[in-house]
């Protein structure tokens, strides 16, 4: 008897000891609610670049000719699908190809991170995934600026 | 003469043989970009410049009008430029009808042409990048 429970208690013990197993965390690009949903901040972020006159200039190729606005967004969505952890793959240029000659600014920078933070406020991207996001891209900025 | 013609006709079937082969290869090396399968439809893009300033409320009723429309994805306001961007399914609703959603709103509207904007560009040539897509999009078996 006093055996039994003895064995009882250390079975306890270990069990209770044992950690639970932590769920894995989704990734960015399941947070943030997959393709369906980079493609509806991709189109928001685009309207909002083309209507601010500090760096719409940069994209009026893209702007005027409906096949390359298409590149552009599909670039766009593979290129933040790819880089927060989803099946999307960015096979466009690199950045400091893509932007060589343009002498882009931190300023010109700056506003284009506004204008994405802006598209992710309009569909309530919670501060932790859009920081996520935004530190992601934002290591782009060396490649871009100055070039 | 005749073995010397024979000889090239090798060489050169062997060079294209071999290019041909190297391209399949570099085309079917990924698989398709998902935005290819799953075939996107492809948005427009125009933007307003109105007559005068924006106001807080006007902003939210643009907004408000524009995004119940059918046909628009997206739609920006900007108060510090004056101007409305809107992007939209062409087979779904015209420029000239969002212009008048927005001259709803008292306004008056005018087309951004940015055709006639000299903005710098990308330093490769897009019918370079194109051709090289469209080249790797006909070899692709995946």
């Amino acid at each position: 008897m006093k055996k039994s429970f003895f064995m009882l208690v250390v079975a306890t013990l270990i069990l209770g000891a044992c950690k639970k197993e932590e769920e894995p965390q989704k990734s960015l690009y399941l947070r943030l609610g997959g393709n369906a949903a980079i493609q509806a901040v991709i189109d928001q972020f685009i309207a909002n670049v083309a209507a601010d006159a500090r760096i719409n200039a940069f994209f009026a190729q893209a702007a005027a000719d409906p096949a390359r606005l298409k590149k552009l967004r599909d670039n766009l969505v593979n290129q933040i699908g790819e880089a927060t952890g989803g099946p999307e793959k960015y096979t466009g240029l690199d950045m400091k190809t893509a932007h060589k000659g343009m002498k882009i600014t931190d300023a010109h920078f700056n506003a284009l991170v506004e204008d994405l933070s802006l598209a992710l406020d309009k569909f309530s991207v919670p501060a932790m995934e859009k920081t996520e996001l935004l530190t992601a891209l934002g290591g782009m900025r060396a490649d871009i600026v100055g070039q | 003469m005749k073995t010397l013609l024979i000889k090239s006709l090798k060489a050169l079937t062997l060079v294209f043989t071999i290019t041909l082969i190297v391209l399949t290869v570099w085309a079917n090396w990924e698989s398709p970009k998902l935005s290819e399968k799953l075939n996107l439809k492809p948005i427009n893009l125009v933007v307003f410049n109105l007559n005068k300033s924006i106001s807080i409320s006007d902003s939210t009723d643009i907004t408000k009008n524009l995004i119940s429309t059918n046909g628009v994805t997206a739609c920006s306001v900007n108060p510090k430029s004056n101007a409305v961007s809107v992007t939209f399914y062409d087979d779904v609703i015209t420029e000239g009808s969002l212009g008048k959603v927005i001259e709803g709103q008292s306004f008056k509207t005018s087309k951004v042409n940015f055709a006639t904007i000299d903005g710098p560009k990308c330093p490769i040539p897009s019918e370079y990048i194109d051709g090289l897509t469209t080249l790797k999009r006909i070899l692709c078996f995946r």
